[in-house]
Order: C-alpha cells, then structure tokens, then sequence
C-alpha cells in the first residue's frame, strides 16, 4: 500500500476534533460528534464530485455519517491519496455545532484492492454501512465487489444509466444474491405513489375509482417500476406513458438518499414490484 | 400477480406519511396563551411539513370580538414568535391562513354553540372537511361542563364524519371534580372520541423509553427489583410563576406536575411490556401500573411526601421576588411551589423499590429526567487502604434526559489511569443530536397528527386518569389540612431540607441533575 494508511487516517480525524474542540472552547459549549452510521461514496471525477459535496453536506443534517467519498481517477495509475475534513453546522436556536467526518480518498482503478483494505479500517465500529454508488454497474463490478461487500445497503440510481431497465435487471440480481439494494428511481416515485394511494383511498372517490380504465400519466415511469407498481394494484387500467425523469438537484437527491437510508430491512413493496 | 385489494397494494407503510383525514378543528379559547403559542405554530409547523390534509380548517373562538383576519394576523404573530425554526414560507402561511377562521361567543351561551355549528357546517362545505370534526377545549377548565354540554346540544358530538375531542389538563382538581368531569364528558361523547392530552407524553424522549426499554434485550432483564435500587424523576424549573400567580395558587406543584406529567413518565418508565404496540395494549399497561401505585394512608404522607414553597433570593445581581410576592398571589399563600413524594409499585416487579419523585419552580436549572440507580456490586472489591474506595458511594445510574440535552446516559466506575486502583466514575452518553440529525417534532405536533388520525395511543384515558388522582389524593387532603411554615426553600436552591430528609431516611440522597 502507498503512504495511506488508515492509521494515519484515524489520527488525522483524532487531530481534527481536538482542533475543532480549541476552536469553539472560547465559546464554551464545544462541538458535537454526530455518527449514526459510516456512508461510502463512489463518485466519478468533475461534475460529479461537486454533485456529491452538495448532496452530503444536506444529507448530513438528517444522518451525520462518518462519510468516506472514494473519487475513481481513472485516468492514472498508482494513485492513491487522502484528505479529512469536518462538515460542521449549528442547528438553529442552538450554541453547539455539529461536526460530521468525512474522509475523501481519490484513488486510480489499480489501487482498488488496496481501497477495500483501507476502508474495512475506517469504517465506524457497530454501526450501519451504506454505500452510494449512483452507477448500478458498479453492481456487478468484479473490481468494486469487495468495496460493496462491505455495505449493509447500496443505493444506485437506474435512472442515471443508458438503459434504466437493463439497470434494473442488475438491481434484481444483486438482490436475488442477497445483497440489499435501493435505487433512487424507485424512491423518486414515493410521492406520486402515495398520491395515487391518496385519491384511490379518498372514499368520496371509490365509486368512481373502481370505473377507470385509461389514465393520463404526467410523471416519469423511472425504469418502469410506475407502471409494475401500478398493474401489480390496479391491473387492467391503462396508465400510458410517462413524462421525461426529473432533473437531479442536490437537495432533491439528498431527500432521497435520506429516504433510503432510513429503511435498512426488507422493503416489501419494492421487492414485489422488482418480482413483478 | 394481480393484487386481491387494490387500495392495500396501493399502501407502502415503510415510505408513506400517515395519511390524515379532511377535517375542521373547532378550538375553544383560541384566544389564549396555549393557542397562540402551542397549538397554532404546531398546526402550521405540520402544514410546512405538508403533514396536514389539504382539506383542514381550523374554527377559533373566545369571547373576544374579532373577524377572520384579525384572528389570522394574531396567529401569524404567535407563529412568528413561537414556529419552532422562526422561519414561515409565504406561500405556505398563505395556504394555511386561508384555513382559519373565528366566531366570537361565550361557550356558556346556548345561541354561541348554535352560530358555531352554523360557521362549522359552512367550514364544511366550503373546505371540504368531510363533516369530520375535532373540538379542542383550550379555554378555561372551569367552562369546560359548559363547552361539552353546548357542543353534545347542537349537535357537534355526532355526524356523518368521526368526532373527537381532546381534552387539556387539568382534568379537574381532585379526584371527585375529576370523577365529575368524566361524568360530563361521558354523557356526551364516548371514552374513544374523548383525547385527554399530556403534551409530556409526546415528547420525543419519553417515547423513546419505550423504544429504550422494548427494542433492545440489554436492558429489560435489569429493569426489577432485583437490579434497581431506586429511581428518581426530576422536573425543575428555573422560572416562578411568570404572571400566572393566580392561576398557579390554586393548582400547585403536585396537581401541576405530579398528577399527571410525572405519574405518566413514572408509568412510561415501570409499565409491562404491551402484548403488541397497539393504542389500547400500551395503554393498559400504563393504566395497569397506575392502579398498582401504592396509595399512601393519611398518617404515611407526612413520611412520604414534602411540600416547598420558594423565598425570595437574588440571582444574576437580581432581587427574584419569592412566591408570595408574586403578583396575583396571596401574601399567606399555602401553594407548594415545590412537591416531591416517594412513591411504590405494589407488584412482582418494582415491591419496595422507592420511586423519588420532585418537581419544583425556582430550582437551580431547567431539567427533565428519569435516574435509575442500580445496586452496587455485591462485593466490594477495591476498598481497602490500598485502593481509592471514595466511588464506591457512587453506583450505576442510567439517566433518561427528557428536557433540555435529551438523550440517555450510563455512570459507570473505571479505573484512573496510573498505578494503583484508584476508581472513578465516568459517564457513557448517547445525544439525539449526534445520531439524529433530523429535527425531533414538538410534543403538540406529535400529539396533534395522532389525534388527526384518531390514534390514542399517547393520550390518557379515563382509568389512567382517575388511578393518577387516586395517589395524589391523600397528600392533597393531608397539605389541605395543614399550616405549612413557608417559604421553606430559596429560589435557585434544590428545594427545602425535608426533601432530602426524606431520601435520607432510607439511605438515598437526591442526585444533582
């Protein structure tokens, strides 16, 4: 392994709370180490790094992490380097702050091995690990398998891929090997769907519910889980298609992480809508 | 495969909010301190947090003369001062405001009812609430006969939607006005339409006892008599009276507090576990260990049971005014500003485990906390010349911070690094803050989403009610029937001598929070 090592990781977060505690020691109410869970990223160069930053420092908020970003730089070899920072807030009405971790590493795909390694060490003793990979081909990644052998729970995004139902087909067979795995397409639903459950459920609507049988669909399909979710409750109506996917923003993606992250069992409706 | 319901495939409890009913919220005494501060900001809250159904109005009256925008302008003032970020979107305000509307009247008066059903039924057809309606009674205690039975005369206790209503504290000031309360209630409504809120209860942390105690197998095995020595319950004030010396002479520490927001957190902390987590077993079981409160005789209360009543003291360079010079109060006032009682659970678990419970105004801090204490290891084993034997004074304690830090602590004795055994103890802390970042809901919200959805899970029912007044009842008749020589603690002290004479008698002394 090169000059990363997770001892020196560890020490370097030791440094920074003693740091960060000098700092606000005048102020008399010191800073707050916030960990519920250690969450891993796999982020891609460029745009999508800043995507990520934005995205966590909201996440954070809702489930302070020990969060480890791990930047893939593909286009070098023998690249492996580290950096620690405190993502630091004061809840209003409140003097302390809240300080989460976080651990960056940018490493070349030749260094991968040497990742896993590295990470096993920096994860938070007995809590929850999830990883965010945004790519669902990194599910069946032979190079990333044993980065994602060490999450509880992965979440992907079938929507960002080329072809979201062959994504989902991967999500399938990541689950159907038991490896437990959200996607935020599906995710993104979950107040359209819930607004259907509304309107079925309004009971000054049932007489004329049970009568539908065309509808005019103006939200995304995202992969098609709409339509599978759909049929598997209501077959027999036709839902048409589906308007464009939503832009990605990062407190949009944030609200979905969070809600994927606040279900680390089995997700019973998602794996029947998966099996239909 | 084709689904045999569609409106249950169609549920996804794991992800959904919970889905409230359209509805209109009748609030008697919407002109008062608890509208304005508590109820309104938590209703708005929700609507920030698209909780509320979009079909939701609320229907305000007082006898105070006013129209719907003067009632709305005097609730965004009370939203501004009280919403709990302090920060109020517009256009949500806009939605929410246009929900609320004001009949002014005297509940007392038969012809107000009948405009409020009026208004009520106009609310209905206008707001869509599906005849759906919830009557608050946050006016006066004293008008409270008069507002069930107006509301059961015009009507408002039946109709094509559900009906419910929730009740404040106090329900009543002993057990027989409480009895008679009841009564009245029960003539008009039935015990499942029929709320009775204690806001404590929808504290997040007391909640969470129960996710402490039920969820996790470490704790319960010790949760007897067997481990536990003692258990404390500590509610302090910091603050008098703040203006509401007139109000507060005639309830008093015990009634105030003990009856009921400590007896549920006592109830809370030492109840059986419930078969399932279900509205009625939970509540059975709190009832349960209610009724199995041991009732003091009238000749154990001066034993068990303390009165205080603070002085005048100075604090931060400032003279603080003592009970009875407080405004509004009588300058002989026999108010107990301070209560604390000793009480014990009659069953398998908890006999002769003594459960210290206080509450007090003017005390050193502002503080809400279960502390139990469980006995010291049977053999002492670091004691001796040769070892520090001081901690040994000093046994397990798992505190349950309710209010203000909460979260959940555990005092535990290591060893001082260094030669020798010399032993301290140290503290193990568990912060909501720095596990859950997301922003606990205030109790009235909690409270007010479970009422929207008619889960009573959380509020107290009629048993729970009358078992609390049975235990205080004898120290209310013993202090009733006594001159007390007050005041007998300063402000900004721990409470009076006889309090920790109390605790000293069996060994105990009270911890510091």
């Amino acid at each position: 392994m090169t000059g990363v090592r997770p001892e020196r990781i560890l020490r370097e977060l030791d440094d920074l709370w003693v740091s960060l505690s000098r700092q606000e020691e005048g102020f008399g109410s010191g800073v707050l180490r916030a960990c519920s869970m250690t969450f891993l990223v796999l982020a891609e160069g460029g745009e999508e790094t800043d995507l990520v930053a934005g995205t966590l420092a909201l996440l954070m908020r809702d489930h302070p992490s020990r969060a480890i970003v791990l930047r893939l730089a593909g286009d070098s070899r023998g690249r492996l380097e580290s950096q620690v920072l405190a993502q630091c807030w004061t809840p209003f009405g409140h003097r302390q702050q809240i300080c989460c971790e976080r651990v960056e590493i940018t490493a070349s795909p030749d260094e991968l091995p040497a990742v896993a390694a590295l990470l096993r060490a920096l994860i938070a003793p007995d809590l929850p690990v999830v990883l965010w990979c945004r790519n669902p081909e990194g599910l069946e990644s032979a190079a990333l398998s044993d980065i994602f052998d060490l999450a509880g729970k992965v979440i992907v995004d079938s929507g960002v891929s080329a072809d979201p139902r062959t994504a989902v087909a991967m999500i399938g067979r990541a689950r159907a090997a038991g490896r437990l795995v959200g996607d935020l397409a599906w995710t993104r639903l979950t107040r359209t769907r819930e607004s259907i459950a509304q309107l079925y459920g309004d009971p000054s609507n049932q007489d004329r519910m049970g009568s539908i049988r065309k509808a005019v669909r103006e939200c995304p399909d995202e992969a098609g889980y709409l339509s599978a979710w759909l049929n598997r409750a209501l077959p027999g109506t036709d839902f048409g298609h589906g308007a464009p996917p939503l832009e990605r923003a990062p407190n949009a993606e944030a609200e979905w992480l969070s809600e994927e992250i606040s279900i680390l069992g089995r997700d019973r409706v998602y794996d029947e809508v998966l099996g239909a | 495969m084709a689904a045999a319901n569609p409106l249950r495939a169609l549920q996804d409890p794991l992800r959904y909010d919970r889905r409230l009913d359209p509805c209109a919220m009748l609030i008697l005494g919407a002109n008062g301190d608890l509208t304005r501060r508590m109820l309104i900001p938590a209703l708005c809250q929700l609507a920030c947090d698209r909780r509320l159904p979009p079909s939701f109005a609320v229907l305000g009256n007082s006898r105070t003369p006013m129209t719907d925008e003067q009632f709305r302008e005097k609730m965004r003032d009370g939203v501004e001062s009280f919403l709990r970020d302090g920060v109020i979107d517009e256009d949500t305000w806009r939605d929410f405001a246009a929900g609320l509307f004001y009949e002014p009247g005297d509940v007392r008066d038969p012809a107000c009812f009948a405009r409020l059903a009026s208004r009520l039924a106009a609310i209905d057809r206008e707001r869509r609430t599906g005849g759906n309606l919830l009557l608050y009674l946050a006016t006066q205690p004293s008008h409270y006969d008069a507002a069930v039975e107006g509301a059961g005369a015009a009507g408002l206790a039946r109709g094509h939607g559900w009906r419910r209503v929730v009740v404040e504290k106090p329900f009543g000031s002993d057990y027989a006005s409480a009895a008679a309360l009841d009564s009245r209630l029960q003539q008009v409504f039935e015990e499942n339409q029929i709320y009775r809120i204690d806001h404590y209860l929808g504290k997040e942390t007391v909640q969470n006892m129960l996710a402490f105690r039920f969820g996790n197998g470490i704790f319960e095995p010790l949760w007897n008599r067997r481990y536990v020595n003692h258990v404390q319950i500590t509610t302090a004030e910091t603050i008098g009276v703040e203006g509401r010396g007139s109000y507060y002479q005639e309830a008093g520490a015990l009634r105030d507090m003990i009856q009921n927001h400590m007896l549920q957190v006592l109830a809370t902390m030492a109840m059986e576990p419930p078969a399932v987590f279900e509205p009625q077993a939970v509540r059975d079981e709190r009832a349960k260990l209610l009724r199995s409160v041991r009732v003091m005789k009238p000749e154990d209360v001066p034993q068990h049971a303390v009165a205080g009543q603070y002085g005048p003291s100075r604090s931060g360079g400032q003279e603080m005014p003592g009970f009875r010079q407080e405004p509004g109060v009588a300058p002989d006032a026999q108010t107990d500003t301070y209560a604390a009682a000793t009480f014990f659970i009659d069953n398998w678990r908890w006999a002769d485990v003594p459960f210290y419970v206080r509450s007090g105004k003017r005390l050193p801090r502002r503080v809400t906390d279960v502390a139990i204490q469980f006995n010291s290891a049977p053999h002492a084993l670091f004691t001796g010349e040769h070892h520090d034997s001081a901690p040994w004074s000093r046994p397990n304690i798992l505190v349950l911070r309710i209010q203000p830090e909460e979260g959940i602590s555990l005092r535990f004795l290591s060893k001082f690094p260094g030669s020798g055994m010399k032993l301290r103890p140290v503290s193990m802390d568990f912060q909501y803050g720095s596990s859950f970042g997301a922003r606990s809901p205030s109790a009235y919200e909690t409270l007010l989403v479970d009422v929207l959805a008619g889960d009573a899970t959380l509020y107290s029912r009629h048993d729970m009610v009358m078992a609390s007044w049975a235990v205080v009842q004898p120290i209310l008749d013993d202090w009733g029937n006594r001159r007390f020589d007050f005041p007998n603690y300063a402000g900004g002290s721990w409470g009076p001598r006889e309090s920790d004479e109390m605790l000293a008698r069996r060994g105990h002394a009270w911890r510091t929070p």
